[in-house]
């Protein structure tokens, strides 16, 4: 039997490694491995299970909260597919360079104007689903091993939009 | 679960004696303890009918302090020596406690080190043990009321709570003697207590404002699991603010100047906090004051009024409410419910305001000061081993981001908030100096970009680097929080495999020694003897962890270990029940390392197996269940 702590994330869950994946199982496989090792388990037990059961649910934990976030999850299995990740040679992507410009500027005046209102919902749906599209896109790209560049441009495309995201609700926080 | 029931290899698992355990709501105004007694969860009395303990110390210039006094006249006669309030100065240091003393009448001492001390007739006392004093009395109610010594005890902290102020509230515990399970969060142990009760599903916000510190935690029931999804709060906001905006009105309506005596001023605060009380039901209070220069002043407080005055304070707690949501990243009509805990929410401003806030009625039929105390007996009594089979679990996170000090006195994030624990983060390092073989880490909690904005935990010096050229050496530092929310760190060197020594500089918080030092201390007077004592737990500890390895060795040791490896481990726990009674407490200890050591290889398989059989749908330890 494998120790947990050297399986990758998708084994210790027994999962396929892939980007689309079933949250309740995920959720589910979870909460069954944390009810088997969770410290409150172990409160009364050898400090040497004490100990290891720290370990392991800390590492359970987070294996579950890489595999949970899109963005993380990602990250992940360029990692396990080898990619460098600090690999900048990628040229940017016309598209989403322009995109980027246009949603700042609309960003911009939205905070200017001092009342988001329905521009700013619009926004922030016109991003989510943007996001949407590209994890689609970097998904099918993970499944071919020719195409992982392509992953890792759009990859580093998705982190800017995901900040993108947060600062557009910052707004939104601000002027509640 | 039934890795804690006693039983002898080959023979059924007889049912477990019940284990004494308790829980302790360890509040700023009032402290409770609960426990569950024939499957029912009940706060333990003082014998009179009174089940809250009012958390009051106060010293005497002989014998020892009086604990949980009900009459405030104490207050207003003693007001140097009564200490009340104490948890708001908890893992506190000197620069906080300034800003806060202008509050509070007594007199404070710099110590040597971080925390502070009260300066009182029978000497200087740190937070710590004043709030261990409380404990003792606690300790000593439930050991009355379930007759025998307690086994263990799970005690609340708000989940606000940051690494020191945890580490303060478990300090206290071991000098008041208890075995502390687990610290759980308030809005935690409410939320247990409550979603048991009404076997509630969905998404939960507890908002928890007590006598001294607001919490708001989301949660999510489902099928007995309580997944806290963020939380937030105020480690410095409750009740106290509403006592004092009444009080700073008094005394202007009154005419007397802030420089009264100390015993005005308490008693000021005493009339605040009755008519804070009496509002919750009527419409107005009348006041009757004796004022410094002996004349009375008379007056009323209209319900509008009191309104008016404490909605500053109430809406300073929507802000964290805001926040929570955010971090939980759900929207407000996904919550079905908010759960009201603790005095302060009995107000009904209070609830209107949270019931706008949240778009829905607030749940109040709770007796929102049991609550908590009464969530974390059953904690509890699961945690010491009472309940085998239950399956309930509880996933917390941490409050406060935890980060290091990094150049330009800026701070790197390591584990952000509201992250689960337990977690655990390694972080790699270089020496910049040829030869260098030590360095410091400066570790600190919360969610500013700047170190000095943020509290200081702990500064830890990785010592015995082994000596190379600058650049040469890694080291990797791990960061652990465990299941009470307190940080652990480890560090070695990787390219020798060298683990690296650790002193811990904590801040604000108290070192070993100097809790060795207070236990010896405390027992001095108690006239008890300290190396009995310490003896008789290391005694206890020998045979509490004999029985958990007889325990595993019977559930499973047939199936994870070779003839041989049993045999290493027999021998190792035939070593310690050889000592176990004697009277020699360092011959136990080393048997007791050497037992831990044995067995070391044995905890990980079992773990391995355990999680294997959790995913393939079988229990560890079938023939038991």
């Amino acid at each position: 039997m494998q120790s947990p702590l050297t399986k990758d994330f998708f084994s210790l869950f027994g999962l396929p490694v892939a980007f689309h994946l079933a949250d309740e199982e995920l959720t589910a496989r979870y909460r069954e491995m944390q009810s088997a090792v969770h410290p409150d388990r172990y409160a009364n037990a050898a400090l040497q299970e004490q100990r290891m059961s720290i370990q392991v649910a800390a590492h359970i934990n987070e294996a579950y909260q890489t595999l949970k976030n899109p963005l993380s999850r990602i990250r992940y299995i360029l990692e396990l597919k080898g990619v460098d990740l600090q690999d900048r040679e990628a040229a940017p992507d016309p598209d989403f360079l322009m995109r980027q410009i246009e949603w700042r500027e609309t960003m911009e005046e939205i905070q200017a104007a001092g009342g988001p209102g329905s521009r700013l919902a619009d926004l922030v749906k016109e991003i989510t689903a943007y996001i949407a599209e590209l994890q689609e896109k970097i998904a099918g790209e993970l499944e071919d091993e020719t195409l992982l560049s392509a992953a890792l441009r759009h990859y580093n495309e998705l982190q800017y939009f995901y900040r993108l995201l947060e600062e557009a609700r910052d707004i939104g926080d601000m002027v509640d | 679960m039934s890795l804690m029931q006693i039983s002898e290899p080959g023979e059924a698992p007889r049912t477990a004696e019940h284990r004494r355990a308790a829980g302790i709501d360890l509040g700023t105004t009032n402290s409770l303890v609960a426990s569950v007694i024939d499957e029912q969860a009940v706060t333990l009395g003082d014998g009179q009918g009174g089940q809250l303990l009012p958390s009051v110390v106060r010293y005497l210039a002989s014998g020892s302090p009086r604990v949980g006094l009900t009459d405030q006249q104490f207050i207003h006669d003693d007001p140097l020596n009564t200490i009340s309030s104490v948890k708001r100065f908890m893992g506190r240091g000197v620069e906080d406690i300034r800003k806060l003393a202008d509050q509070f009448p007594y007199e404070f001492v710099r110590a040597e080190r971080g925390m502070p001390r009260i300066r009182t007739v029978a000497g200087d006392f740190s937070p710590v043990e004043v709030s261990a004093e409380i404990l003792k009395a606690l300790k000593t109610r439930a050991e009355q009321a379930l007759g025998g010594e307690l086994e263990g005890v799970v005690i609340t902290v708000p989940a606000y709570f940051d690494d020191a102020q945890r580490q303060a509230t478990k300090d206290a515990a071991q000098l008041a003697g208890l075995k502390v399970l687990r610290l759980l969060n308030e809005p935690t142990a409410a939320a247990i207590a409550y979603g048991l009760d009404q076997g509630a599903e969905g998404i939960h916000a507890i908002y928890d404002l007590g006598g001294g510190t607001f919490d708001i935690s989301i949660l999510r029931f489902s099928k007995g699991v309580f997944e806290v999804l963020a939380t937030a709060g105020d480690s410095a906001l409750g009740g106290d603010d509403i006592d004092r905006v009444i009080a700073e009105w008094l005394l202007d309506q009154a005419g007397i100047g802030a420089d009264a005596d100390q015993g005005c001023l308490q008693e000021i605060m005493y009339h605040a906090r009755k008519a804070k009380e009496a509002l919750t039901a009527q419409d107005s209070f009348a006041f009757s004051i004796e004022r410094p220069d002996g004349a009375l002043w008379q007056g009323r407080l209209e319900r509008v009024v009191f309104e008016d005055l404490i909605r500053p304070v109430i809406k300073r707690t929507l802000a964290p409410c805001k926040r929570v949501l955010r971090d939980a990243n759900i929207d407000v009509r996904d919550i079905c419910e908010v759960v009201m805990v603790g005095g302060s929410t009995r107000i009904p401003c209070v609830r209107d305001m949270v019931g706008a806030f949240f778009h829905c009625q607030p749940h109040v039929d709770i007796d929102p000061d049991k609550v908590v105390a009464i969530g974390a007996a059953i904690q509890a009594d699961i945690l010491v081993g009472n309940k085998p089979g239950d399956d309930m679990l509880l996933l917390d996170v941490i409050p406060l981001s935890l980060g290091i000090e990094t150049m330009g006195g800026l701070v790197e994030k390591l584990i952000p908030r509201n992250t689960t624990i337990p977690v655990t983060r390694a972080q790699k390092f270089t020496t910049f100096k040829d030869g260098q073989t030590a360095m410091v880490i400066h570790v600190v909690q919360g969610e500013r970009e700047l170190v000095s904005d943020n509290r200081s935990l702990a500064r830890f010096e990785l010592q015995g680097i082994p000596p190379m050229v600058a650049g040469a050496a890694h080291i990797q530092v791990t960061f652990q929080v465990d299941a009470d929310g307190l940080l652990s760190v480890s560090a070695r060197e990787l390219s020798t495999g060298v683990e690296t020594g650790i002193v811990v500089k904590p801040s604000y918080g108290l070192s070993e020694e100097e809790i060795e030092h207070m236990l010896r201390d405390s027992l001095t007077h108690a006239s008890d003897d300290v190396s009995i004592r310490r003896l008789r737990e290391y005694q206890v500890e020998a045979e509490r962890a004999i029985n958990v390895i007889q325990v595993a060795l019977a559930e499973n040791g047939e199936r994870l270990l070779s003839r041989e490896e049993r045999a290493r481990i027999d021998m190792a726990l035939a070593a310690l029940q050889a000592v176990q009674d004697g009277d020699d407490y360092l011959a136990i200890k080393q048997a007791m390392t050497n037992l831990d050591r044995a067995t070391a290889e044995f905890a990980e398989r079992r773990m391995n197996a355990s999680i294997h059989d959790a995913l393939t749908g079988h229990k560890v330890n079938e023939f038991s269940g």
